[in-house]
């Protein structure tokens, strides 16, 4: 094997990149529609939210599995063998809000229709659950073809609490972070369809 | 040397604690194709001491009898809780305050565990005809936790495969006399499993 050089790196094509990305969330509309009224007929006009919610998120974490090793220690010779897999507990999307509070009153709903603050009532599972997939985009997906290179499909996602910033003397912006419990997450990549 | 080395561990696939499944007969839907259970004691062997006798200086203590077999099962139940009401009404038709108590075979039902390999794949059905003994009971809380019910079985019966009742009824039937009691104790076993 012989030490890469500059041709071998340029016939590689071109490196995948982390700003080249986008948030789609399937969230079922009575969970939003189930704290305020006035918030559902916002997201009834704007595909549920669905893009307003994409064009404020700046960043994501991405999700993982993890194999929790089984330790075999007999009389001194340790060993380890594969033991069950654990997802990844919850994953923490961050957006900048604009003045209406459109997003915080978006994640806002759906951490109500969890718990409703007044009596405790609460959606069924089906009822608050949603799809939530990040997807990885190629450099050439600005135009009307979108080109997904990688999606990370999370299932059973619910929003479990809204973290708000601390209000001070910063010349910053308002930005919300919201985190997402899921049961799994399923990989679909373009080029690897086998990868689960 | 008995245990060489560490090549002596990595030669061996350990059995995990959780690779196994149940179904238990007769229980409503959702939970028809498979039993919610979290955890399950399942009997071995239980052979208990028989009279001692002192040799000299030597206390021997001899095997007498197969004791009791008993199961304990922890299990969730769905919202409607459908499995409180399976378990409500199989005691009562065990135990009628006016009608007397109901014939052991008739008061048994199945519960079946598969043993499961790694990859998934069943290396051992086993087979109990049991019924509910003691009380169960609802322990209501306010922890952030799932509901939880312990019940404990007393096992009528039971039948392993891929081993075969006949193949354990010979091997035992070539034994003392003391033996030869337990195998016609399984062979009525046997005939409980073909009710209904």
């Amino acid at each position: 094997m012989a030490r890469p050089t500059i041709e071998g790196t340029r016939q590689l094509g071109d490196f995948a990149t982390t700003y080249n990305w986008m948030l789609t969330l399937d969230v079922p509309a009575g969970a939003i529609s189930f704290a305020d009224g006035g918030i559902a007929e916002f997201y009834s006009n704007t595909d549920n939210g669905v893009d307003e919610v994409n064009l404020r998120c700046t960043s994501t974490d991405l999700p993982d599995k993890t194999i929790e090793p089984i330790n075999i220690n007999i009389r001194g010779f340790k060993s380890k063998q594969p033991g069950q897999a654990t997802y990844k507990d919850s994953i923490d999307l961050r957006f900048v809000d604009t003045v209406d509070g459109l997003v915080e009153a978006f994640f806002s709903a759906w951490v109500e229709s969890s718990w409703r603050t007044s009596d405790g009532y609460q959606m069924s599972k089906l009822g608050n659950q949603g799809l939530c997939t990040i997807s990885r985009l190629d450099r050439q997906s600005f135009n009307e073809s979108v080109n997904n290179i990688w999606d990370y499909i999370l299932v059973g996602a619910w929003c479990s609490h809204v973290t708000k910033p601390t209000l001070n003397s910063d010349n910053g912006l308002y930005e919300v972070t919201a985190t997402i419990q899921m049961d799994y997450f399923k990989n679909l990549s373009q080029n690897h369809p086998a990868v689960k | 040397m008995f245990l060489k080395g560490i090549e002596d561990l990595r030669n061996i696939e350990f059995a995990r604690s959780y690779l196994w499944d149940c179904k238990l007969e007769g229980a409503p839907s959702p939970f028809n194709e498979w039993f919610p259970a979290d955890e399950v004691s399942e009997p071995v062997t239980a052979i208990e001491d028989g009279d001692s006798m002192v040799f000299d200086l030597l206390t021997v203590d001899f095997p007498s009898k197969i004791g009791r077999r008993k199961m304990s099962i922890k299990f969730f139940d769905d919202q409607w809780e459908v499995l409180e009401d399976y378990f409500r009404e199989w005691s009562n038709s065990i135990v009628d305050i006016t009608g007397g108590v109901v014939p052991l075979s008739e008061a048994c039902r199945q519960i079946s565990i598969a043993k499961l390999t790694p990859q998934r794949r069943v290396r051992r059905y086993s087979y109990y005809w049991i019924y509910p003994s003691r009380a169960m009971i609802n322990a209501l809380t306010s922890a952030n936790t799932l509901k939880t019910t312990n019940l404990e079985f007393n096992v009528a019966g039971e039948k392993h495969e891929p081993q075969s009742l006949r193949d354990l009824e010979s091997k035992l039937g070539s034994r003392g006399s003391n033996l030869r009691i337990v195998s016609s104790g399984i062979s009525e076993f046997s005939n409980i499993s073909n009710i209904g």
